[in-house]
């Protein structure tokens, strides 16, 4: 009897399976209507969110959603996708009504085309979000060019207010004075100079040859940046050629001359060889354990939250500024501020209702004060404190993420948190924004020439064409080839792989925009 | 003709009832088995069965807002893509059949030489405490080892890399380096493996009857001579399998390894079918093209492990399959 | 025994090489274990790590501390030793009814389950079935989706058919049925062969994550090997969004090599209790049979 059981469990079970094969399994399960029981209040909306893929909240339950679900009326459903499975779920018809914030420009373009994110007019952001947009405009009039694809507006427009810093060089103060330096290099040829000492001259005076002067991201677009930016380019970005049309950094002479000094920095050993590997995490390693003495990695507000562990492991920290090289100028590599905006699921597209009260929320959440705090910092007196008007992060919160993530603050709830002219005041302390200042005074930034714009055919190429050029660049820098030779024909291959149409297209969109103007 | 056309069809009915009743009977006597055997039929077509419908995809521009069902036919066009047009699709192939053939060429004869070496051992006690020990990396997923591994091959603190500046040679990154990378890949595989490669060899060779030993030894044969004369012919049928085994999975170069071992420095040497699909989709959301590419390899596939099956079977062994 | 000098030289040699592939094969753990247990600079010291200069917990405390690691482990111990279990039984069911070549339409049901080795739908319809059976988010999705691995099923059936009919009679004529002459006979038979599918599932079971990546977003029902990527091999660069947290990197290289040990130790403290398993050369009936 029980097998007969299980045979007809069984049975069911392949029914519903042909059902779902049958019924497309697309259509996100957040559309059912949600009950209310009060007819007279207004109706609940449920937002299914995922507005980040790695800092997610660890439980549904926690201080801040609770906020934002009473504040809003809103009945809040995590999503909990990660990098890893976003997209599986995405094309398995689960969308969620806020996108991840870091969505690429590329996947935005794939996502408009298939019809998964929703297209909203500029004046409908505009009239739900006044304050927002305003700010918005005031940071960078073309905000809303990276957003438009196609005829349509495809999100909220974002720019990320420290992107627009620079990466500030740093150098281990010790290091620097062991070595005869009283300042950080300002030149390309002292720097030069540095970067051997601190191999070969034993910085930390340990006796042992054990030390690098830097290591860097291996790949992608912030590797290198003091150097490259002494030349005055960006390898992986846009940039204008002198014949008024688009080209690509990773093209350019400058880059070429660039590649030649690292290749013979790599020679003489003075490169350290993990570079090919390092990230964030263990740069910061290296530095913290005095195994490296420059960081090129770091903008303002890095630098200015780890003085407490410089502290406590004993570096002196001095700052430089953008090495003056071939380029003539004291330059640093920038993000930019431009951001690609803040998507919505297309379900959303179709619900007037919710997409105001989407709106209606975001503008609450960048002009509210307490409701920025709260999202932004916390709880008051828990994992925050004012002083002199800017939030300070308290212990445990300051060093333990995962005590953030049990509260539920930081960019989740808020997804323009730190994106915000009117709510930036709490950011900063007068020391930090002194630290901006001293640092960030007069330099000049290197940022990408149409920051995130959406290109059709960098969402076609970019997984062909950044690959191709990771592989030369760190086999021109590892490698013994003549790069005069070599180069060449990588620019040929990077061309015929796509990059050709992808070049015009830009310059399109590029030239469109110059005479809009 | 008319009579006899109704006579057939008076009499059709007659044996294929009995067949079906012959059928039956022969279902109802094995009932049991039945019970057995129908959760897991259930089960298969489920979790087997049931997603196949999703082939289709290889031959559409999908689209999550209609499904699988309703997204466009765009017939060969991803074919015709990976084929003709993609500069990965070549390369991640060559990639494919070059890392496995290595794994082939110093692989497959690492754990069949230190099974003969283990069996020429004569303290008992040594023999098995050695093989236990060569056993243990078999056990650890590639996450656990290639977090052991990266930190044996750095550069800048690893040990193998001090060896080799005691010997002034300098720092190698293995991992990062696509001149070294593939070696490294060959190397670190053959070290997981070799140990847990002996055991079926080396329980061959106890198979081999002493007696063979004691005669070659009066006729005086010394003890390469054995291992070449005696050893080895009579795993030699074991080999065989083996190595047909391991040809059938050639387009499986050990995703598991390289993409817990592998950065963009390297792509270029180790990008293979397998974790090109898994860029394609997970990271891209390809996933029209990533069941191409599937499918491409499942034709593949099963083409070689019949052809296999086929050769052994044809050399009197009995067939995997 | 008589040996003759020739003879002793071959076997020290021999027992040299071997020693030295042992030491290969385990040194790379024991300088993980050291690493796990050094300080900061003593971590990053370049060359061999025999064991610990000064013993500093310090990462030990921050693996042992977190969470999730346990939960990874709980999580991780339930699915090798249930879906073992379960993997046996279900496969047991199958693999005996097909050894057996008195069953009617045997080979049409083989090759049914051999097709399943050679065709899948891909990542995406997979991924909408577990979505309809609700296995998304159910510690079941690390055992149903995967009960019978069909080559190990077609192992244990090729096991099987070299069993001899006679074996069974006797308890045939006793009027036992099929499933009884299974449990009671055939299965007791093939316990090496068992035992080494059982530890071909465990290993597998213990070392998997896709599946977690793919169907868990529940952390307290995700798997060690999920968190180990996360921690050992994942360290993205990840501005952290909009958070104001400052990482201590003093420890990240010994922090790394003790959640590695984390992972290691359990198969360490099991590994002398299954050898016996497998020292004797049980394991040739799964693949000669």
């Amino acid at each position: 009897m029980k097998n007969r059981k299980r045979l007809i469990v069984a049975a069911m079970l392949s029914m519903t399976l042909v059902a779902t094969a049958c019924s497309n399994g697309a259509g996100s399960e957040t559309n059912a209507p949600s009950q209310s029981n009060a007819p007279d209040k207004e109706e609940t909306i449920v937002l299914t969110i995922n507005p980040s893929t790695w800092s997610i909240p660890t439980n549904d339950d926690n201080e801040i959603q609770k906020y934002v679900e009473e504040k809003y009326n809103v009945k809040i459903v995590n999503m909990r996708a990660t990098d890893e499975n976003f997209k599986v779920k995405v094309s398995a018809g689960e969308i969620p009504d806020i996108f991840p914030h870091n969505i690429s420009e590329g996947d935005m373009v794939n996502y408009a085309r298939q019809g998964v994110i929703a297209s909203i007019s500029v004046d409908e952001i505009k009239q739900y979000m006044p304050t927002y947009t305003a700010d918005v405009e005031t940071v960078d009039p073309n905000a809303w060019d990276i957003g438009f694809y196609d005829g349509k507006n495809w999100g909220v427009p974002r720019v990320w207010l420290n992107g627009s810093y620079g990466f500030i060089p740093t150098y281990n103060g010790a290091w620097l004075k062991a070595i005869g330096y009283n300042e950080a290099p300002k030149t390309l040829e002292e720097y030069e100079d540095v970067v051997y000492k601190f191999r070969n001259n034993d910085p930390d005076r340990n006796g042992q040859k054990d030390t690098y002067a830097f290591t860097t991201r291996g790949t992608g677009n912030q590797q290198f940046n003091e150097i490259y930016a002494a030349y005055g380019v960006n390898p992986y970005q846009f940039m204008l050629a002198d014949d008024g049309t688009v080209t690509w950094g990773g093209l350019s002479d400058q880059a070429k001359e660039a590649l030649k000094l690292l290749q013979k920095w790599y020679k003489d050993g003075v490169l350290d060889p993990e570079f090919l590997t390092d990230n964030n995490d263990t740069i910061t390693q290296k530095w913290n354990n005095k195994k490296i003495g420059i960081l090129d990695h770091n903008m303002y507000h890095h630098l200015f939250n780890q003085i407490e562990t410089n502290k406590a492991n004993g570096i002196e920290p001095v700052y430089g500024k953008g090495l003056i090289g071939p380029a003539g100028k004291s330059l640093a590599m920038s993000n930019g501020a431009l951001q690609v905006p803040l998507l919505f699921g297309a379900q959303v597209e179709k619900d007037e209702k919710k997409m105001i009260k989407i709106l209606q929320i975001l503008e609450d959440l960048v002009s509210n004060d307490d409701a920025y705090l709260k999202t932004a910092f916390g709880l008051e007196g828990v994992s925050y404190e004012l002083k002199d008007g800017a939030a300070e992060a308290l212990e445990p919160y300051k060093s333990n993420n995962d005590k953030v993530l049990e509260l539920g603050y930081g960019g989740y709830y808020n997804p323009l948190v730190e994106r915000s002219l009117s709510m930036w005041k709490y950011h900063f302390s007068p020391a930090k924004m002194e630290f901006r200042e001293t640092l960030n005074e007069g330099i000049e930034t290197i940022s990408d020439l149409l920051g995130p714009t959406p290109l059709e055919a960098k969402s076609k190429y970019s997984a062909t064409l950044n690959p191709l050029q990771d592989e030369y660049y760190v086999k021109a820098i590892i490698g013994t080839d003549h790069i005069d030779k070599t180069f060449e024909e990588f620019k040929q291959n990077w061309l015929k792989s796509g990059g050709e149409e992808m070049l015009e297209e830009a310059t399109k969109v590029y030239q469109e925009r110059q005479t809009a103007k | 003709m008319k009579s006899g056309n109704v006579e057939s069809v008076l009499k059709a009915p007659r044996p294929k009832r009995s067949k079906w009743t012959h059928t039956w009977r022969e279902y109802k006597k094995n009932k049991y088995m039945f019970f057995m055997l129908f959760p897991i039929l259930v089960w298969y077509a489920i979790f087997h069965y049931g997603p196949l419908y999703g082939v289709q995809l290889a031959f559409k521009d999908f689209s999550p807002i209609r499904g699988i069902w309703g997204s466009e036919w765009v017939g060969f066009e991803y074919f015709k893509f990976l084929f003709f047009q993609s500069p990965d699709f070549l390369r991640i192939l060559k990639n494919t059949v070059i890392i496995s053939c290595y794994n082939i060429i110093f692989g497959f004869p690492a754990p069949i030489i230190l099974a003969l070496l283990m069996n020429e051992i004569r303290f008992g006690l040594f023999k098995r405490v050695a093989q236990s020990i060569s056993y243990i990396p078999h056990f650890f997923s590639w996450v656990v080892l290639s977090g052991i591994i990266m930190m044996m091959l750095s550069p800048t603190h690893g040990p193998i890399n001090y060896l080799l500046s005691l010997v002034n040679i300098d720092p190698i990154y293995f991992l990062a380096d696509s001149n070294y990378f593939r070696s490294t890949l060959v190397v670190t595989n053959i070290w997981k493996e070799i140990g847990w490669g002996t055991i079926i060899y080396l329980a061959a060779l106890t198979g081999v009857d002493p007696t063979l030993f004691e005669a070659a030894k009066i006729d005086g044969a010394d003890r390469f001579k054995q291992i070449r004369h005696i050893s080895i012919p009579s795993i030699l049928p074991v080999i065989t399998i083996m190595f047909i085994l391991s040809l059938g999975g050639i387009l499986n170069a050990g995703f598991d390894q390289i993409f817990n071992l592998y950065s963009p420095t390297v792509y270029n040497v180790s990008d293979i079918i397998d974790t090109y699909v898994y860029r394609a989709g997970i990271v891209n959301g390809q996933f029209g093209l990533t069941t191409a590419v599937g499918l491409f390899k499942n034709i593949i596939g099963i083409t070689l492990v019949l052809g296999t099956n086929y050769v052994v079977k044809k050399m009197g062994q009995e067939g995997v399959l | 025994m008589k040996s003759s000098v020739g003879e002793n030289i071959f076997q020290f040699i021999l027992i040299a090489f071997i020693c030295g592939l042992c030491t290969a094969m385990i040194y790379p753990f024991i300088h993980i274990a050291s690493v796990s247990l050094s300080g900061p600079a003593e971590s990053t010291r370049m060359g061999f790590h025999l064991y610990p200069k000064d013993i500093d917990l310090f990462s030990w405390k921050q693996v042992v501390s977190q969470q999730k690691i346990w939960w990874g482990f709980g999580n991780s111990a339930f699915r090798t030793v249930v879906g073992t279990l379960l993997t046996l039984v279900a496969m047991s069911m199958v693999a005996y009814p097909l050894s057996r070549k008195t069953l009617p339409h045997r080979s049409f049901y083989t090759m049914i389950i051999l097709f399943t080795m050679f065709f899948s739908g891909g990542l995406i319809p997979s991924y909408l079935l577990i979505k309809e059976l609700h296995l998304m988010d159910s510690r079941w999705v690390y055992i149903i989706p995967g009960l019978v691995p069909t080559f190990s099923m077609l192992v244990l059936r090729n096991f099987f058919m070299s069993i001899p009919q006679e074996v069974e009679e006797s308890a045939r004529i006793d009027g036992a049925n099929d499933i009884r002459v299974l449990v009671t006979i055939v299965l007791p038979l093939s316990k090496p062969v068992l035992a080494t599918l059982a530890l071909w599932t465990a290993v597998g079971h213990w070392n998997a994550w896709f599946d977690a990546v793919l169907y868990i977003s529940d952390q307290s029902k995700q798997v060690l090997q999920f968190f180990l990527r996360e921690i050992v091999i994942l360290n993205a660069d990840k501005e952290t969004f909009g958070s104001t947290v400052v990482g201590n990197y003093k420890y990240e290289t010994s922090i790394k090599a003790a959640t590695v040990m984390f992972a290691v130790l359990p198969i360490l403290i099991v590994y002398p209790f299954l050898q016996k398993y497998f020292v004797k050369g049980t394991m040739i009936g799964s693949l000669k049979g």
